[in-house]
């Protein structure tokens, strides 16, 4: 009996504690955040998918978009294939892939994979590659260590040409299927290409160096601006909240300063760029893209961050010499300050010209060399117009090849009689100039119609 | 004998069915000395498993496991709470049974088990990323398979181990395996188990019947990592486990809304044995249909004659008793059969057994509890010679047979 133990609790509850929800996906950790080889969230998305066992458009369908739309009203992989590049980038597309991707991991602070920190610095036009961009040098060298193999964001700017680490240049087509693959797509997977799904490091007799052709300064180059972004995507996580279009103006102007006495004339002319883009960036009301911005630090001797963040300490030389391309001046970036009157006068033109035919809204916005969302927007009336113009000429026309047809169908009627022979559409289609039209009801009604007048005709001879 | 009862006394102007309910599900469980032992040593191993990778608990059907893995999932994730709030990927332990099919145990849909107790989005959608799985055809097209495949399920599995790092993953029912098996498909499914476990390096608590023990017979070479812990029923012989048995037959006599409580006499306590043969799950069951049936005839107590009338046949009696008593012979560690190994090895050559005084240490008094790995081990070098040196003692085989 001295086993009978009093003191022992007699009882054991068995309900079970509530306990937090559990994350519906994996917390995989990013990699490399605050170094040059941050991972993308592109890259981040196929890892979690590789976890997973499932191809990453099944993630993407079935996880990831039920929770974007709820957040904000889009997005599966199929509609946004053109655009996957943009998950990676500084806009509403990447932020709500982060955020949607934070929901159901666990893991926190996703848009250190993206762009989105740097959004005020960054315009979005030719900021990403189109087309997925690697390294095979890093895929062998993480294969044959047992790194995780994984997609650093750098390796999906358009700026950034060659590999930090290997100073090659970054590949786009896979040397097996030869064919280039999209930034995410179905079947993504770090380090395998996703259409034939070979590996995607080197292999052995490829070639060591596709920079052959490169000059040692061209090399130069592309190897100081590769650090100069990797070290700014280094920073992000440092990065001061405050960061606004402002402290880049600001800084343009600094160097303004200290390069040519605050003349911007003078300072746009050492840089072979035009006046006026020049004393856009410094006012702030334009924002340079970035691979002219880091070009520009590149002649200035300045990297990308002590650019942004640091006045220089003495005077500085605008150094175009070693500089191997020509800074682009930016010609898309000018029509974006539209001349409205100009805009406004040519379209009066279109809408008086009696051109036929009246061309339709999208062609005018081409020969304008103006976007058609852009146009409208700002011209929505006259646009209209053009719109109702064009189609009330297309309608018109419509109705005139109706007519024709009509007639054609009646002569052609008439001939079958004359030679003897049924007009069964068949033989009317062969004898007319747009068979197609037959489809229409009014065109095929002319056949009954001749065919009745005809017969008419027959049993009015026959009765005199 | 103790008059007071352990239900809420407005239970008794409840419906029969309000009542039953509450005989069948209070919500708790009765810790008996047994399940105490089996959980608090289970829970120490699990939550530390110093090496082991397969806790292999064992006991009859009926004896109670399956509440003893509630009671650990329960304790686990008590423990686990605040820890879970930071980490809110992690499962503390991820349970599941042994999925059960007449034509032998099947590995996908036990995959699949695992998969669906963590809630693993798109199961059906499994790719391996291999070769196998994106195949071409003789024209070189490429084929990718479209339903989750055993490989893919694997791998699926081993990746939520790997992410979710689980304390243990633990099977309920796990002598599944061995359902319309040989010994050479058992073999390779205790293999292929291992090899689940080292891959993914979470250990793996399996609860079963004495049938498992014919596992650890079939894979010879036994891991060192191998743990058994015996949960095992009460027995007769033992002074211990008769007042233990009685205290629970008490105490869930006292949970029944009845008008009167009944009394627990040696005539009830020996029907209660012989009914349950000292298996409180087993007891469970059979007092919760016989309280039905109590219930049903609008009885003021429980009598001998509800008892008797819901009381298993004896020839299924006798098999539960012939299958716990054969697992028992294995497991349970007496002087006896120590005293036969030490001999076996030589060390105890120059005594003859009778001149040695604790001969007469009848086998009740032995220690019954967990047995280690080296035990078992023991047990398995002399199992060839099954169970000879060891008969079973006259007074423990009368139980059973034992009229009401
Ligand atoms: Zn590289
Ligand atoms: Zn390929």
């Amino acid at each position: 009996m001295k086993l009978l133990h009093q003191n022992h609790q007699l009882h054991q509850d068995l309900v079970l504690p509530s306990y937090p929800s559990r994350s519906r996906l994996f917390c995989i950790k990013p990699i490399g955040i605050g170094t040059q080889l941050t991972e993308s969230l592109i890259g981040f998305t196929t890892r979690l998918s590789e976890a997973h066992c499932l191809p990453s458009g099944v993630l993407m369908e079935r996880e990831v978009a039920p929770t974007i739309a709820k957040i904000h009203g889009g997005g599966n992989l199929h509609k946004i294939y053109d655009h996957t590049a943009a998950l990676n980038g500084t806009g509403v597309m990447a932020l709500s892939l982060a955020s949607a991707l934070e929901k159901l991991s666990g893991q926190i602070n996703l848009h250190l994979l993206t762009l989105a920190p740097w959004s005020e610095l960054m315009p979005s036009r030719r900021l990403l590659r189109r087309n997925r961009a690697w390294c095979s040098f890093c895929y062998e060298t993480w294969r044959i260590t047992e790194h995780i193999i994984y997609e650093p964001l750098l390796w999906s700017l358009d700026a950034v040409k060659v590999c930090p680490l290997h100073h090659c240049l970054l590949c786009e087509t896979c040397s097996h299927c030869h064919q280039k693959n999209l930034p995410l797509a179905w079947h993504s997977r770090p380090g395998y290409c996703s259409k034939c799904h070979d590996w995607l490091g080197l292999q052995p007799g490829n070639s060591v160096n596709n920079l052959k052709n490169c000059t040692e300064d061209e090399l130069r180059e592309l190897a100081w601006i590769t650090n100069s972004v990797g070290d700014l995507l280094a920073s992000t996580p440092s990065l001061p909240l405050s960061f606004t279009k402002e402290i880049l103006a600001q800084a343009f102007r600094v160097h303004v300063n200290l390069a040519s006495n605050g003349n911007v004339a003078e300072f746009a002319r050492q840089l072979q760029l035009p006046r006026n883009t020049v004393w856009l960036w410094c006012n702030g009301k334009n924002l340079p893209q970035l691979d002219t911005l880091v070009q520009v630090c590149y002649r200035l001797d300045r990297s990308l961050i002590e650019f942004i963040t640091q006045e220089p300490k003495q005077s500085i030389h605008v150094n175009v010499t070693n500089a191997t391309t020509p800074l682009k001046s930016k010609p898309k970036a000018k029509a974006r300050v539209f001349n409205m009157e100009n805009l406004e006068q040519q379209l009066e033109a279109i809408l008086l010209n009696h051109q036929c035919p009246p061309p339709p809204l999208a062609e005018v916005a081409r020969q304008l060399e103006i976007n058609e969302k852009t146009l409208f927007r700002l011209f929505a009336e006259m646009c209209r117009a053009i719109s109702a113009k064009y189609d009330k000429f297309q309608k018109a026309l419509y109705y005139q090849r109706i007519e024709q047809s009509r007639e054609e169908v009646r002569q052609a009627v008439i001939k079958l009689y004359n030679e003897g022979l049924y007009p069964s559409e068949e033989r009317v289609s062969q004898l007319v100039s747009r068979p197609g039209y037959l489809r229409y009801k009014q065109v095929r009604a002319a056949i009954e119609e001749t065919k009745l007048e005809f017969s008419i005709q027959r049993i009015d001879s026959s009765t005199i | 004998m103790t008059d007071e009862c352990d239900f809420p006394r407005e239970l008794l102007s409840l419906s029969p069915d309000q009542r039953l309910e509450f005989f069948k599900n209070p919500g708790k469980t009765i810790m008996h000395r047994n399940l105490k032992k089996a959980y608090d040593y289970l829970y120490r191993i699990v939550r530390n498993p110093a090496g082991a990778s397969l806790i292999m608990v064992i006991g009859p059907s009926g004896v109670g496991k399956t509440t003893l893995l509630a009671l650990l999932e329960k304790k686990i994730l008590e423990a686990s709470l605040a820890q879970m709030k930071l980490d809110p990927a992690w499962y503390p332990i991820i349970r599941l049974q042994a999925p059960a099919n007449s034509r032998g145990f099947r590995w996908k849909p036990f995959y699949k088990k695992i998969a669906l107790a963590v809630d693993e989005p798109c199961i059906e959608n499994k790719i391996t990323y291999d070769e196998d799985c994106f195949r071409r055809n003789k024209d070189g097209k490429l084929i990718i398979a479209t339903r989750a495949t055993e490989d893919s399920l694997y791998l699926a599995a081993q990746n939520i181990c790997l992410h979710r790092k689980p304390y243990t993953l633990a099977v309920d029912e796990f002598e599944h395996i061995g359902i319309a098996a040989s010994n050479e498909e058992i073999e390779a499914h205790m293999h292929c188990a291992k090899a689940f476990i080292n891959d993914s390096n979470v250990p793996w608590t399996t609860f079963g019947t004495y049938e498992m023990l014919e596992f650890l017979e079939i894979n010879d070479q036994l891991s060192q990592r191998d743990r058994v812990i015996h949960f095992p029923r009460y027995l007769l012989e033992c002074d211990g486990d008769v007042a233990e048995f009685k205290r629970v037959v008490e105490q869930l006599l006292r949970r029944m809304p009845l008008q009167r409580t009944p009394r627990l006499t040696d005539k009830l306590f020996e029907l209660c044995y012989l009914g349950s043969i000292g298996k409180i799950g087993a007891l469970i069951n059979w007092l919760t249909n016989a309280y039905d049936l109590c219930l049903s005839e609008e009885a003021k107590t429980l009598t001998f004659t509800h008892l008797e009338e819901t009381i298993k046949p004896e020839f299924e009696l006798e098999k539960m008793l012939k299958e716990a008593e054969e697992g028992e012979e294995k497991l349970m560690k007496t002087k006896e059969k120590r005293k036969a190994f030490r001999t076996r090895l030589g060390l105890d050559k120059a005594k003859k057994t009778t001149s040695d005084p604790s001969d007469n240490t009848p086998p009740q008094n032995a220690e019954k509890s967990e047995v280690s790995k080296n035990e078992l081990k023991e047990d398995k070098s002399s199992k060839k010679k099954k169970s000879q040196p060891f008969k079973r003692s006259p007074k423990r085989d009368a139980v059973g047979d034992k009229p009401a």
